[in-house]
Order: structure tokens, then sequence, then C-alpha cells
């Protein structure tokens, strides 16, 4: 190979990562239309992308529906989409691990148990109608400071970190079932819905605070992506290239949590995401984190708006949580990709 | 180029002591080789020149104490091969060249980040590979690899942990003869840990015999390699050769018994 095709390689390579990421955004584009159709109110697509482009408060029954019901649940399948499918990919980067995830490290058990406290003892940090979110958020955040903290002990490596996330992971189911346990039956019942994950609670408030965070820490997640690349050589290799190691992984412990808690803390837990959207963006795209994280996130909002779409659809009135349609949907084409995949992804 | 200076440097994993009061000073452009048995802390001594571990004692660098740059600086200017084995995530080849030039890059690759990347796979010879997965290379093909992103940091110091030890011969002469000319043609410092006398005596300007974590002696290796130094320091009785295009070849001819490492 040649001077030039060296050069020429990397050029085209990046150019086709671009295309991806850019096509996979505009079938999100077409996703959305599509999904802003479906309900009992009959929309088409082009009265959908009209409405919305025509701006929100025009007196009109399809831009009440469109704007007021169906886009916040739409835009918080993208949101939430995106930051679990960040989320993932940001926690198997800096813990060099293909099974890492929100869920791996406990913080997601953490957030359940927070939710049950608050449904079936009424106890927790926040008042009134937010004591459910308050306490997912803030038990999230705990529990990625006892991974941090158990982990510190001994060194913040990928191992520590995931024997500590192990070890709270199971500390917080437990805590959960004990509290089911003690719950009645209309509690509990509660609780297993919350757990089921859901994006039917979303609201133009919600939508916002998921939008506030993702739009804060997408920019930061990009800035490490390099540092990240360098550290899927290992801890001495990084430290070796300049690559501040443990920095990099307490703050993208730190962002990780914080996207998880905003999202989970809204929805219930949405399980499959964080694990799988970054696995299948990695298959398509390759593993360099400037185009993987970006890529991740589409992916992601594409897993979850197209589950929550058929979940809401397939056996319609009834909608189906939209954690359970996320596995449904997602597992057969990431074992699709998986074993069509020649090359070692991981 | 870069002078290296240690001052009583000591080093203990835990309350294992790894290396005891290292003193010397190599002059810029000099190939220094580190040569001991197993356990007599050549990795060890490289990993703290790169202040990837934390000794006892001084290491300057161009008269600067390393504690005091940051983690950039130090990687501007020291390269490190580590020893290869581990995996690397879903990389190409190129990737994984282009992880030499962290440092330097911004979060665009930019044209003289590739022209750099371009000249390390070029010289050891891996143009074929640039788009194959680093996984599936073979040992050999993977420490090239290493060696390419480490010239890719474009480095005042090289470190190289045992370098050869997954090349054959002809691959273990052309790796080598490159280090040594991008050396003499940049004044590169090196500092390599190499297992093979011969090799070490061969390409070397200067030569450190290490035991138990001690310098036993440092100096030009045809004044340091005699029969009498190769029982001391690795408990082996050894022949002396010399031929004129090799230079001086070490014949090991036994182990002395009932020595423990």
């Amino acid at each position: 190979m040649s001077e030039t095709t060296i050069r020429s390689g990397y050029a085209k390579r990046t150019h086709t990562r671009i295309l991806i990421i850019g096509g996979l955004f505009a079938l999100l584009i077409l996703l959305t239309g599509v999904a802003a159709t479906l309900g009992s109110y009959s929309i088409s697509v082009i009265e959908v992308f009209e409405t919305i482009l025509g701006g929100r408060g025009a007196d009109s029954d399809i831009s009440t529906i469109v704007w007021n019901y169906r886009l916040p649940r739409i835009l918080m399948g993208i949101l939430a989409g995106a930051a679990l499918g960040l989320a993932g990919a940001m926690m198997q980067g800096i813990l060099r691990n293909p099974l890492a995830s929100p869920f791996t490290l406990g913080i997601a058990s953490a957030a359940s148990f927070g939710a049950s406290l608050a449904i079936i003892l009424g106890a927790g940090f926040a008042a009134g109608g937010s004591l459910i979110i308050g306490n997912a958020f803030l038990f999230t955040l705990i529990a990625a400071a006892a991974v941090y903290g158990l982990a510190q002990i001994r060194g913040i490596t990928p191992e520590t970190m995931i024997m500590a996330g192990i070890a709270i992971m199971y500390l917080f189911s437990a805590l959960t079932s004990f509290l089911q346990y003690l719950g009645d039956s209309e509690d509990v019942n509660a609780v297993v819905f919350w757990m089921f994950g859901s994006l039917g609670r979303s609201t133009w408030e919600t939508v916002s605070v998921v939008a506030i965070l993702v739009g804060a820490l997408f920019p930061l997640f990009l800035l490490s992506a390099r540092s990240l690349n360098t550290l899927s050589a290992g801890d001495e290799a990084a430290k070796s290239l300049g690559v501040p190691v443990e920095q990099i992984r307490i703050g993208g412990m730190a962002g990780a949590s914080l996207l998880t808690a905003g999202v989970i803390c809204f929805t219930g837990t949405i399980g499959f995401i964080g694990l799988v959207a970054p696995h299948i963006t990695r298959m398509i795209l390759g593993g360099d984190h400037r185009f993987l994280l970006p890529g991740t996130a589409v992916v992601g909002a594409l897993v979850l708006l197209g589950a929550d779409s058929i979940g809401r659809t397939i056996m319609a009135p009834q909608i189906l949580p939209v954690g359970i349609m996320t596995a449904f949907l997602g597992v057969p084409f990431f074992i699709f990709l998986f074993l069509s995949r020649r090359r070692n992804y991981w | 180029m870069v002078t290296i200076a240690t001052d009583t440097v000591k080093f203990s994993y835990g309350s294992a002591p790894v290396l005891y009061n290292v003193t010397f000073r190599l002059e810029t452009g000099a190939i220094l080789a580190l040569v001991g048995p197993n356990g007599s802390g050549k990795t060890t001594l490289i990993r703290c020149i790169d202040r990837i571990l934390h000794p006892e004692g001084s290491i300057l660098i161009n008269e600067q104490n390393i504690h005091t740059m940051s983690r950039n600086d130090i990687a501007t200017t020291i390269g490190y091969v580590p020893q290869n084995g581990t995996k690397i995530a879903a990389a190409t080849v190129f990737d994984v060249v282009m992880m030499g030039r962290t440092p330097h890059m911004s979060w665009r690759l930019g044209d003289g980040d590739i022209d750099r990347i371009e000249y390390a796979i070029q010289l050891l010879g891996i143009e074929d590979l640039a788009e194959r997965d680093y996984n599936e290379l073979s040992g050999g093909q993977q420490q090239k690899v290493l060696i390419a992103r480490a010239i890719a940091q474009d480095p005042k110091i090289l470190l190289l942990d045992e370098p050869t030890n997954s090349l054959d011969i002809h691959h273990q002469l052309e790796a080598l003869a490159t280090i040594s000319d991008i050396s003499r043609s940049t004044g590169m410092t090196v500092v390599m840990a190499v297992h093979d006398l011969s090799i070490a005596a061969r390409y070397a300007d200067m030569l450190m015999m290490l035991k138990n974590g001690t310098i036993v002696a440092i100096g030009k290796p045809e004044e340091l390699i005699t029969p009498e130094r190769i029982r001391e320091v690795y408990n082996v009785d050894a022949r002396i050769l010399y031929d004129p295009e090799a230079g001086l070849i070490v014949a090991p001819l036994r182990a002395v018994p009932g020595v423990a490492l």
C-alpha cells in the first residue's frame, strides 16, 4: 500500500462513517414523523412534518395532538435512547469491558430501589409528586458514588469498578425485593410497572430536563473521545501517551451516571439500550469513539423510538412498556449483526 | 536532544523492593541496553522513567524533574513500547498507530498527524497491514505496530521493553536497525530492555547490567561483557566470541546449578 493509499484510506473511512451517521440521523427524522402518526387519531406523515415545522400554538386538533401528546413522548424516546446509549458507550470505554452498562454497575437497580422507597414507604428526598423522580435520581448518584468509593480503596481500575458495581447492584436489588416483600400488592404492582420502563409519563418539562442534560454532557463526552480511543490500549499505554487515565475514568463514570439518572428517574428502568446500542454501533462504525459516540446516540434513539412505536401499535389500544419492547426488537438485530460480522469488533 | 539522569531511584511493589539506588546518566542520542535476569528490575526502571510508576529518588529529563512535568509533556518527550499482549478492541493498525498522535493532535487528525502516521507505518514496513484488525495480527506484527505507534509519537526519548521478543531473527535485525537509524539521524535517546546479550552488544552504545534491582555494571558493551560478569549476573558459564560483522557474540555454555532466581 503506497503513501497515498494510507492517507486516502483514512479519508475514505472517515467519509463513510460520517455518511452512515448522517443516514442514521435521516432515518431517525423519518421515524419521528412515522411515530407521530401512530395513535387513535389518524394523521399523515406529511401533516406531522407540516405541523412540526409550523410551530407550536396553531389552533387545530392536529397541532394539539402532535405538540401536546405525541411529540413529548417521541422526543423523550429520542433523548432517552441517545442518553442511555452514550452512557453505555462511555462505561464500556472507560472500563474496557463489553458487558459494562449503567445496569451492570448497579446504577439502575439503585434507581429502582429509590422509586420503590417512594412508592411503598412514601419516604425519600423530594416532596409530593416529585418523590419518585427525586428518589430515583438521587439513589442513582449514591450508587455511582458508592462504586467510586469502594473502587478507590484498591485503586480505580476497570476490575475494581466492575467488582464494586456488581456488589452495589446485588445490594440494591436485595433492598428492592425486601421493600416489595413489605409492600401491599397495589404498591408492588406500581413498582413492577415502574421497573418496566415507560415513555408514557413524558411531558415538555421532563423532556426539557433531559434535553439540557444531554446537551450539556454530549460535547464533554465528544471531547474525551480521543482519550477513550487511547485508553482501549490499556492503562499503561494510555498514561504513557499522555491520557490522564484516572480523571477520564472518574469523569466518564460521573457523566454516564448523570445521564442514566436523568433519564430513568422519569422513564423507569430501560435496560437494554445502554448495553447494546454501543455494540451495534461499534459493529457498523468501528471503535473510534469520535464516531462511535455520536453514532451510538443516534442508534440508541432509533432503537428506543422504534421499540416504543411498535409497543404502541402491536397490541393497540394496549401499550406495551418500552423496556420490554427494546429487548424484543434489539436482541434479534444484535444477534444478527453479531453472527454476521467476520471481524473482531471487541 | 535530551539527556536522562537518575539519582538513587528506589521502587517497591507493596513491601517487595524492586529497584535500589539506581543512579546513572545517559547522554543525548545514546542507545542504552538494560540487561539482566528475569526480575532484575529492567521493566520497572523503564516504567519509572516514563512516570507510569512513581519511585523515590529523582529522574531528570534534560535537567527537569519528571515529577514537575505534566502527563502530556512527558508524552511529547518520551515514547514507550510495552511488551505486547494487550488486546485492543475494534482497532485497525492505523487506529493503533494514530494513538501515538494523542499528545500532539487536536480532536481532528491534522495533515501533520497523518504525515507522521504514514512515516511510522512505512518505516516499520507495515503498509499492507494498515487496515487490518490489530487483534488478528501475529505477535511479531503487533510488536512492529507498537513500535510504529511510538515513532508516530515523535519522542525525544524512546523506551522499549523487550522490543524483539516475538520477532524472528530477520525482523529483529530489521526493527533494531530501524530504531538505531532513527537514533543516529535524529539524536533520539533510546533505552531498551533486552534479553539477548549479542543483540544488546551489537546495537547499544551503553550497557547496564542489573541484578536484584541494583546496577552491577554500566559501560561500553565490549568492556562489560566478560565470562566472569555473565557468571556473576546470570549464573551461566559462557564463551565470548567475536565476528568481524556481527561483533561480539555471547555463547552460553551451561547454567550453574543450584542457584535460585
